[in-house]
């Protein structure tokens, strides 16, 4: 309820006590008026009938005409009374009473006109003693009886008025107590109400715009009821609200000024640590703008230019480049605006002492928010002259022995071939000379013979062996995808004699398809398991092949349980036509293995193996994926 | 500590049965507050009562138990006559009795110790003389040379001495036959009266069954009859805390009749084991009220008058009725009521 509506009521409560007021003493006026009008008229009553009651017994006494009209008259003044009282008297028990006066006055009347009318005129000697029979006596008994009862009933009627006007003007003040006491209970309850809620609601007000004036804008004052100190509370709350929202952008941008302040700062900071990086820097860089006019220059670019950074920015890109080169230099830079890249891009430089410098470029630029406009590009070069320089005599070295080597496996192959013919003469011929001389040279000149043969024979081998090696570069096939299981199979199928002679074993994990030469990588595992059957132990040769993925290539490896190698020999088993063992131990010209490593070099892989002797080997070898 | 459990079906119970318990300690309260209101201890007290309807404010108080609430133990004692209850009274049957003015009368000039506690009730038109028309009798003047049947020591002795008077017929010019109330319809009937003389309900049911028949002789203004509680002297002395009691009751049958006068008619009729239209019908002719007034006096002067004329008793004086009045019970119960001079 709202304050102003509370005082309403408290005026209305205090106009309504007034107005109960004034109703009842108007209420209280009206019935002690009538009731005072009746007291008046039984008062009236009583006076005539005490009246008549003296004329009566004036009358008995001296029974004159003059008292019996007179009390006659007094009868009908009291009957008139009655008719009065009977239009003025309301009250059941008040005309119950009335009617019983009614009822002695007429009993009254009857019987004192019943005894005059009997009694009759004293005429002749109004000085004779006057006698009562019994019958008038006992009619004068009944009259005075009835004349008390009269007098009672006239009394009681007086009383009854007597106490309405009491009762009325009791009332009257019960009423105006009653009213004046509710009146103002309700008043203070009301103002108590008014004044706890104006206390309370104050309090809480005060104390809420004490609280947000102090900066607490998240206080919101409590809003129940509906009057007017709510709705100050609730613009307070709106008040408290935008004064939040407000101080909250005050505060959000004091917080962005002041990051954007130490943002700065870290910029600065930033910026000059760059700049010194940047400056202090061992490789040359430099910053140009859109318009390619040099922004940075540091150091190191001072050092390989000869110029000083105050001399060349705000200048173009191109007083660093070589006159012959500017044209192509700037076409390449230029590029740069586009959004390409540099990775390793090569620059002539010019020094100021007209040396040009070879300069490996990277670079980046730097677009605005659109990401199409180039706001600048940062360039960092790497002087690369002397490598260049060291290059180019590097790949001069390769050519010439390249073109060494190929002359050399061509004289190898050649002159291998070559010298077959010879020595197949020279072992022919020393064979016929044999048997067209045999009987007429003795024991020793076969046995030179012999040894000449022998000897043919052997070179003839080491050419082959020679050849073949050659062979491996020389003649070797394109690379292509392999399974290598069919190159094992090969390998197998060639070594199926010398397999079943020694009672071999070989077994083989899932091998991978590589990029080789079929042929050759049929070789390279030929040549190693017939070593692992060539060079067994006592134990019937046992032979695992298995491939492990290396990530960029392929590791083979072949274990057997043969006699093992001394580690010591690691560099000399690869070596063409070294051999650990002689002739007769172990025949062969000691160039497989040479072989093997050639091929597996063709194919830039490695080889290498891990033994004990007498505890068998692994010959590894790596084929790269690609 | 001492816990309360109390779930809702067992706190229900215990509500349920607590608010009889609660209805029946308000009932004590009230009834200790009601006997708290009576002053001292419960009394007991005979009282003879006339079967008559005179006595219409005892016969309720009776029938609403208004004397046990005001602390008696009372003891009906009905009797046909108010005459026979006074007797009662003085052979020390009875400790009050009802009755009507003529056997105070009587009984004082004959020098019995009794007081009259109260008027409780008045009629001017309780008597009445019944005469049949067959016998001539149509006026009051035809009463001369008729047998009228009356209940001497009554009321109606000296009605119907009254009526005489006033009508100038001389009491040797009728002849007075004693009779009993509940002998006079069949005297009637036989001829051994010509009228009769009587009180309700004789009276009304005589009315009744003579109707056309019948000439019925009223005065309103020769006689009020003056119905009364009285006791011997002793005893109103000796037990004046009985008699305000007894008032009490009787001004509370009088609050009854004021506010619902069909109910008080109804009590009556019960206590009476009368047909109630029969009480509606003399209902107006009785005013039931607990006075002690100055009628009351020249009423009981004018009794003594008469009976000492008529030679009634030996007493020739007139005693001072103030000594056979008691006034002090209904000036301590209802001072207003009590307008002797005194």
């Amino acid at each position: 309820m709202k304050i102003k509506t509370r005082l309403r009521i408290n005026a209305l409560i205090s106009l309504g006590v007034l107005v109960l007021i004034l109703a009842s003493l108007a209420w209280s006026y009206f019935e002690m008026s009538s009731a005072t009008r009746k007291m008046d008229l039984v008062a009236e009553m009583r006076k005539v009938a005490f009246e008549r009651i003296i004329l009566r017994d004036d009358y008995i006494l001296n029974h004159e005409e003059r008292g019996r009209i007179q009390w006659n008259a007094k009868s009908e003044t009291l009957k008139g009374l009655m008719e009065s009282a009977f239009e003025t008297f309301t009250n059941t028990e008040d005309l119950a009473l009335l009617k019983e006066v009614q009822a002695n006055y007429i009993a009254t009347f009857i019987l004192f006109s019943r005894f005059m009318k009997k009694t009759g005129k004293k005429e002749d000697n109004f000085i004779e003693e006057i006698k009562f029979t019994e019958a008038d006596s006992r009619l004068i008994g009944q009259v005075f009886l009835r004349a008390y009862s009269l007098t009672d009933n006239i009394n009681k009627l007086y009383e009854s008025a007597l106490r309405a006007r009491t009762s009325a003007r009791d009332n009257e003040v019960i009423i105006i107590l009653v009213s004046l006491i509710s009146g103002v209970i309700a008043l203070i309850i009301n103002s108590a109400l008014i004044g706890k809620i104006l206390t309370n609601r104050l309090t809480a007000l005060g104390k809420g715009v004490a609280l947000i004036g102090a900066g607490n804008f998240d206080y919101r004052i409590a809003t129940e009821g509906n009057d007017e100190l709510t709705a100050l509370a609730l613009a307070s709350n709106e008040m408290a609200m935008k004064l939040g929202l407000s101080y909250t952008s005050i505060r959000s941008l004091e917080s962005e000024i002041e990051q954007r302040k130490r943002t700065e700062s870290a910029l600065r900071e930033t910026t000059e640590h760059l700049n010194n990086l940047i400056d202090q820097a061992n490789a040359p860089i430099m910053v140009w703008d859109p318009q390619f006019r040099i922004t940075r220059f540091n150091h190191a670019f001072e050092n390989l230019t000869g110029r000083q950074a105050t001399d060349v920015i705000g200048n173009s890109l191109q007083i660093l480049f070589p006159s012959d080169q500017v044209e192509v230099s700037m076409e390449t830079i230029r590029k740069t605006q586009t959004g390409e890249r540099w990775e390793a891009v090569e620059i002539h430089i010019l020094h100021i002492d007209e040396t040009i410098s070879i300069v490996l470029w990277n670079s980046a630029t730097i677009f605005a928010m659109d990401g199409i406009t180039p706001i600048a590009t940062i360039a960092q070069g790497q002087d690369i002259t002397n490598r260049k320089v060291a290059e180019e005599q590097l790949q001069r070295t390769l050519a010439d022995l390249e073109r060494s080597n190929k002359e050399l496996e061509q004289f190898a192959y050649v002159a291998s071939h070559d010298l077959q013919e010879p020595l197949r003469m020279v072992s022919s011929y020393t064979q016929l000379l044999a048997q067209r001389y045999e009987g007429q040279l003795d024991e020793k000149a076969k046995k030179y013979i012999d040894y000449a043969v022998d000897g043919a024979v052997r070179m003839q081998g080491l050419i082959n062996d020679l050849l073949a090696y050659s062979r491996v570069n020389m003649q070797g096939g394109t690379f292509e995808s392999v399974d290598s299981h069919l190159a094992l199979g090969a390998a197998l199928r060639n070594l199926s004699a010398a397999m079943q002679e020694n009672g071999a074993l070989v077994i083989n994990d899932d091998l991978p398809t590589v990029q080789a030469d079929t042929s050759q990588l049929t070789q390279v595992f030929q040549n190693l398991i017939g070593n692992a059957i060539k060079f067994r132990g006592t134990d019937p040769p046992r032979i695992q092949v298995s491939a492990g993925d290396l990530g960029h290539e392929w590791c083979f490896s072949v274990k057997d349980n043969g006699i093992g190698i001394d580690a010591k020999y690691a560099d000399k088993i690869f070596v063409i036509f070294q051999r650990l063992h002689t002739r007769q131990e172990y025949p062969g010209t000691g160039i497989g293995l040479a072989i093997c490593k050639r091929i597996v070099e063709r194919h830039r892989g490695r080889i290498w193996f891990e033994s004990e002797f007498g505890q068998g080997s692994i010959f590894y070898f790596t084929l790269p994926k690609c | 500590m001492i816990h309360f459990v109390c779930d809702r079906y067992s706190c229900s119970c215990k509500i349920t049965s607590i608010l009889p318990l609660l209805f029946l300690t308000l009932l004590f309260s009230i009834s200790c507050e009601r006997q708290n209101n009576v002053a001292g201890p419960r009394e007991s007290i005979t009282i003879a009562y006339t079967t008559a309807p005179n006595a219409f404010l005892v016969d309720i108080a009776f029938a609403k138990g208004y004397f046990g609430e005001d602390g008696l133990d009372v003891k009906p004692q009905p009797h046909a006559l108010g005459k026979l209850a006074l007797a009662s009274v003085l052979g020390g049957m009875a400790d009050l009795a009802t009755t009507a003015d003529t056997p105070i009368v009587l009984a004082v000039m004959n020098d019995k110790p009794i007081t009259t506690i109260a008027a409780v009730q008045t009629s001017n038109k309780d008597i009445a003389i019944v005469a049949l028309k067959s016998r001539g009798i149509a006026s009051p003047a035809d009463l001369k040379g008729k047998k009228i049947g009356v209940t001497l020591g009554t009321s109606v002795e000296f009605f119907v001495d009254a009526y005489l008077a006033a009508h100038d017929i001389q009491k040797e010019a009728v002849n007075i036959i004693d009779m009993k109330p509940d002998e006079m319809a069949e005297a009637l009937a036989t001829e051994k009266v010509d009228a009769v003389s009587t009180f309700a309900p004789t009276l009304t049911s005589l009315e009744k069954v003579l109707g056309d028949s019948g000439t019925f002789l009223y005065d309103e203004s020769i006689f009020t009859e003056s119905f009364c509680v009285v006791s011997m002297q002793r005893y109103a002395k000796q037990h004046p805390e009985a008699i305000k009691k007894f008032l009490k009751a009787l001004i509370k049958a009088e609050t009854l009749i004021k506010q619902n006068p069909e109910e008080a008619q109804l009590q009556v009729a019960h206590f009476l084991k009368v047909d109630k239209a029969m009480i509606a019908q003399i209902w107006p002719a009785f005013i039931a009220r607990v006075t002690l007034d100055q009628a009351l006096l020249v009423d009981l002067e004018d009794q003594t008058r008469w009976a000492a004329k008529k030679g009634l008793s030996a007493r020739k004086d007139m005693p001072n009725y103030l000594d056979f009045i008691y006034t002090d019970g209904l000036l301590a119960v209802k001072p207003e009521a009590v307008t002797i001079l005194h």
